[in-house]
């Protein structure tokens, strides 16, 4: 007897069709799986024969071969388990046939029969042809956006197969509650007082999605700062936002309950992290790196000189293309990551090179501190401050500053402007946009030819100041020229090189 | 001095580990060349005194290997061949004949007639200075250059180059300036002053105990601050934290009855902790390069208190070359208020926007002014007075 189950795996983030094809012979018992499988998705024999056994349903004592076409493509984690469970009772006659026809089923079978989660459980669901898709309850909702109408989630192996055989009803279609709920509150910036300069370069870095370097003492309040990111940048469109889902979804991060991620996400790895970690792949199944689970989000790398120069260079090609390619011999993955990169460090070792005369480093030990970033990584920094520590008299008794809720209204209106320009943000215009969406006034050109003369901006520092200087335009409600303070103040946010990590005196 | 005396002398200074202490220990009751030549032989020299603490007979063995395997008469053909003049106690421009600790020899690259000349100013004073310190010193050097008095320092790196700058950027040719160093002249240290140590020594004059090959060791730089101060007729401490060299080379003034006056500071400035503290001793304020030209008795105190030298240090010292009279450009008042925080160090553009009231915005633009015109310079969000000459 021969069965066949639509499912599905998952590669890179993207989801491949997989049909189990199960078929009973007479012989001595036994069990084949050919379509390489890898070592979780192989020993599911163990795993289905005691979910079958425990939701009451008997093993049949026959061979059976179970082959998982494509067989080319190689197959790996569990997700398999409940196709496999479904293929082996259809064709040890314990399901009709036409019981299962229509259905796809994706889910790890645990071994009391429980139907657990999958990762990347949103891409699978997308790639699987069928009519009706059983999938576990966790995860359901996510996969519902992809395939609104069909989605039926499953707890049990029991419960599903006797509701197959009509004893009682099968779980309803999951609904989908498309919602805009970018979930629960972040930490808003009303704390952050006494720092305008770092107030204004979030606000422009959340508004044009321009890259931001915090360069400051311990205790400055990098950190806080680059955690109030999150909250200034607007929900994430649909397009994003599936995309954010399946790539989270694969991670195994947490996605919200309704299923899609709404906020932009946050990520902060530790500088300990590997470049795996960073950029993606690892043994076996490719996963996606932290450059992928920021995407359309926030990349924040506190202690930025800390990370292996390796892992920091290795983030340059995400940085200019917004993707990133693994590579094997077998195959080549291509992950999303247009990220906004949050960059935190200390100006040198003993954290007091940014205050005047109070650097107790030796030459020798700032010059090793300024070699691990290179100036290629630092160039892709539009804005670049020096943070202070706020006084503390007026963290404790000054008055709230304007709110994150207000702020984000300005960041949303500039997004939305350059969506109108027709440019995806102020941070990645050509040197056309450039030329037509932000035309230099008189005043604003006398300030750059001011800098271009005392040589404190360079050619390609002076297309980034007119990139951020249209954001600070937008956001101060003015759509056509760029005039001289706005070029100014994108000056001021962009500390050249040398002083950000310069061998100074 | 006689050839085979020099050749035992700077063969003995060439030996690792040799200071004037151990040198006059070791010559003590027998002269340069007998001590070398027993060195040779494998024989501790004949002294009458125990041996200064810390000398372990490894490092005698390690000179007597020297000893034997260098030539003298090679040593001083090596310093001749670079153009450098070795001077003893008999030359007749020897600084240092009523020195409690003069140096064995000296090790000099440019104009010696420098020697004779007087008077001299010592500039010292910490690495780790602001940006006020920085134009203070480069403008102590400028002045005291124009004025025709000599300027002595260290040639390290914040206030001693600064002064020397300085001094350098005055007139053509040669130039009243003497560095005094504590490596071997082919050593430049710190690197990134070699250019300004060929400049001292082209148009000035370049000294030092140490001969060629000696690295920068620790001790080597106190030792090098009594000869700076055995130098000068009074040693001016321009910034200085608790604790530094630039207090090394106050205690040597001391010692030889030099004055040491004082650039006062801000007491919230922990570069200014030092000199602030020599004040509170006693020593003499210094305000400009004409209270030093003063004490020096190079002109007459001024009846009635000089003009606000606050002012004049931060106008621009030479017109910037901007259109229209470009001299006295008018200032808006923010651009005045800005000028007044940043004088006294340097000002983060958060201290400016709450101290002005003003946004980002009107404050970045009156510092676009301030720079143009040379005033200010914008290190990272960091506001500092800009230097007049290249950075130190």
């Amino acid at each position: 007897m021969l069965a066949s189950i639509p499912s599905g795996v998952v590669e890179g983030i993207d989801g491949i069709a997989v049909t189990v094809e199960v078929h009973q012979s007479a012989g001595l018992p036994s069990y084949f799986l050919s379509g390489l499988p890898d070592a979780a998705c192989r020993e599911s024999r163990d795993r289905v024969r005691a979910a079958i056994q425990s939701s009451g349903l008997k093993w049949p004592p026959a061979r059976l071969t179970i082959n998982l076409a494509p067989s080319a493509v190689r197959k790996q984690g569990a997700g398999l388990d409940l196709a496999i469970a479904l293929g082996i009772l259809v064709a040890s006659k314990q399901l009709e046939p036409a019981e299962v026809a229509g259905y796809g089923a994706v889910g790890e079978l645990g071994l009391d029969g429980s139907v657990r989660q999958v990762p990347g459980l949103v891409s699978i669901a997308a790639a699987i042809v069928c009519d009706q898709l059983l999938v576990p309850a966790v995860g359901a909702q996510e996969a519902a956006t992809v395939r609104p109408g069909c989605v039926r989630a499953v707890d049990h192996l029991r419960d599903l197969v006797s509701a197959l055989q009509g004893n009682n009803h099968l779980p309803g279609v999951v609904k989908v509650n498309p919602s805009m709920d970018v979930g629960p509150p972040v930490p808003d910036l009303a704390d952050v007082r006494d720092q305008p300069v770092a107030r204004l370069a979030l606000e422009v870095a959340a508004a044009g999605g321009h890259h931001l370097l915090m360069v400051g003492p311990p205790g400055a309040g990098k950190t806080m700062l680059a955690k109030r990111m999150a909250g200034l940048l607007p929900p994430l469109d649909d397009l994003d936002a599936l995309m954010v889902t399946r790539v989270h979804s694969v991670a195994g991060l947490a996605v919200p309950e309704d299923g899609l991620v709404r906020r932009a996400p946050f990520r902060a790895p530790h500088h300990g992290a590997s470049a795996v970690a960073m950029i993606g792949g690892g043994s076996g199944a490719i996963r996606p790196g932290e450059v992928s689970a920021s995407h359309a989000g926030v990349l924040f790398l506190d202690e930025l000189g800390e990370f292996p120069v390796a892992v920091l260079e290795a983030l340059r090609q995400p940085l200019e293309e917004g993707l990133v390619r693994v590579s094997r011999a077998q195959s080549s993955v291509t992950l999303p990551a247009r990220f906004q990169l949050v960059g935190a460090m200390n100006p040198c070792p003993c954290g007091q090179g940014g205050v005047d005369g109070q650097c107790r480093c030796s030459p020798a030990a700032r010059a090793r501190y300024a070699r691990r970033l290179s100036a290629p990584l630092l160039d892709r920094f539009d804005l670049r401050i020096d943070v202070r520590a706020p006084d503390p008299l007026l963290l404790l008794d000054g008055g709230l500053e304007e709110s994150t809720e207000a702020v984000a209204r300005r960041v949303a209106r500039v997004r939305r402007l350059a969506q109108e320009r027709g440019i995806r943000s102020n941070a990645t215009m050509s040197e056309d946009e450039l030329d037509e969406f932000a035309p230099l006034s008189a005043s604003a050109r006398e300030v750059l030819e001011r800098s271009l003369t005392r040589r404190s901006l360079t050619g390609r520092g002076l297309k980034r100041v007119r990139c951020v200087a249209r954001t600070i335009a937008d956001l101060e409600d003015e759509r056509l020229k760029i005039d001289g303070p706005a070029i100014a103040q994108a000056i001021a946010l962009r500390a050249p090189l040398h002083s950000v990590v310069g061998v100074g005196s | 001095m006689n050839e085979p005396e020099l050749e035992a002398r700077l063969c003995l200074l060439s030996m690792p580990g040799m200071g004037p202490a151990r040198f006059r220990w070791l010559t003590e009751s027998e002269s340069p060349s007998a001590v070398v030549e027993s060195l040779r032989r494998g024989q501790v020299p004949a002294v009458s005194r125990a041996a200064p603490t810390g000398l372990k007979r490894e490092l005698i063995a390690r000179w007597e290997h020297y000893a034997r395997v260098t030539d003298g008469a090679s040593l001083v053909r090596d310093h001749h061949e670079r153009g450098i003049t070795i001077l003893g106690p008999e030359h007749q421009l020897w600084p240092f004949s009523n020195d409690p600790e003069p140096p064995v020899l000296l090790f000099a690259r440019g104009d010696l007639g420098l020697l004779a000349r007087g008077p001299k100013v010592g500039i010292v004073g910490t690495r780790r200075c602001t940006s006020v310190g920085r134009r203070v010193a480069t403008r102590l050097g400028a002045d005291l250059a124009a004025a025709g008095v000599g300027v002595v320092s260290g040639l390290a790196l914040g206030i001693d180059g600064c002064s020397h700058r300085g001094a350098l950027s005055v007139g053509g040719g040669g130039a009243f300036v003497i560095g005094v160093v504590a490596t071997g002249l082919d050593i430049a240290y710190p690197a990134s002053h070699a250019e300004l140590w060929d400049q001292v020594a082209d148009r000035g004059l370049l000294l030092s105990e140490s001969p060629l090959g000696v690295k920068p060791q620790k001790w080597r730089f106190p030792a090098r601050n009594r000869l700076l101060a055995g130098l000068s007729t009074v040693i001016v401490v321009v910034e200085s934290h608790e604790r530094g060299g630039a207090l090394s080379t106050v205690d040597e003034a001391v010692r030889r009855s030099i004055e040491v006056l004082v650039v006062p500071g801000s007491v919230l400035s922990s570069a200014s902790v030092g000199t602030n503290a020599l004040l509170y001793d006693g020593a003499a304020p210094v305000r400009s390069g004409e209270d030093i030209a003063t004490f020096l008795g190079l002109c007459h105190p001024p009846i009635s208190p000089p003009s606000n030298t606050t002012t004049s240090l931060l106008e621009p010292r030479s017109a910037p070359s901007i259109e229209g009279d470009g001299l006295h450009p008018t200032r808006s008042q923010l651009e005045l208020d800005i000028l007044q925080e940043v004088a006294s160090g340097g000002a983060h553009l958060d201290l400016l926007i709450s101290a002005t009231g003003q946004s980002l915005r009107r404050v970045a633009e009156a510092l676009g002014k301030l720079d143009h015109d040379n005033l200010v310079r914008l290190d990272g969000s960091v506001v500092t007075l800009a230097e007049e000459w290249p950075r130190c």
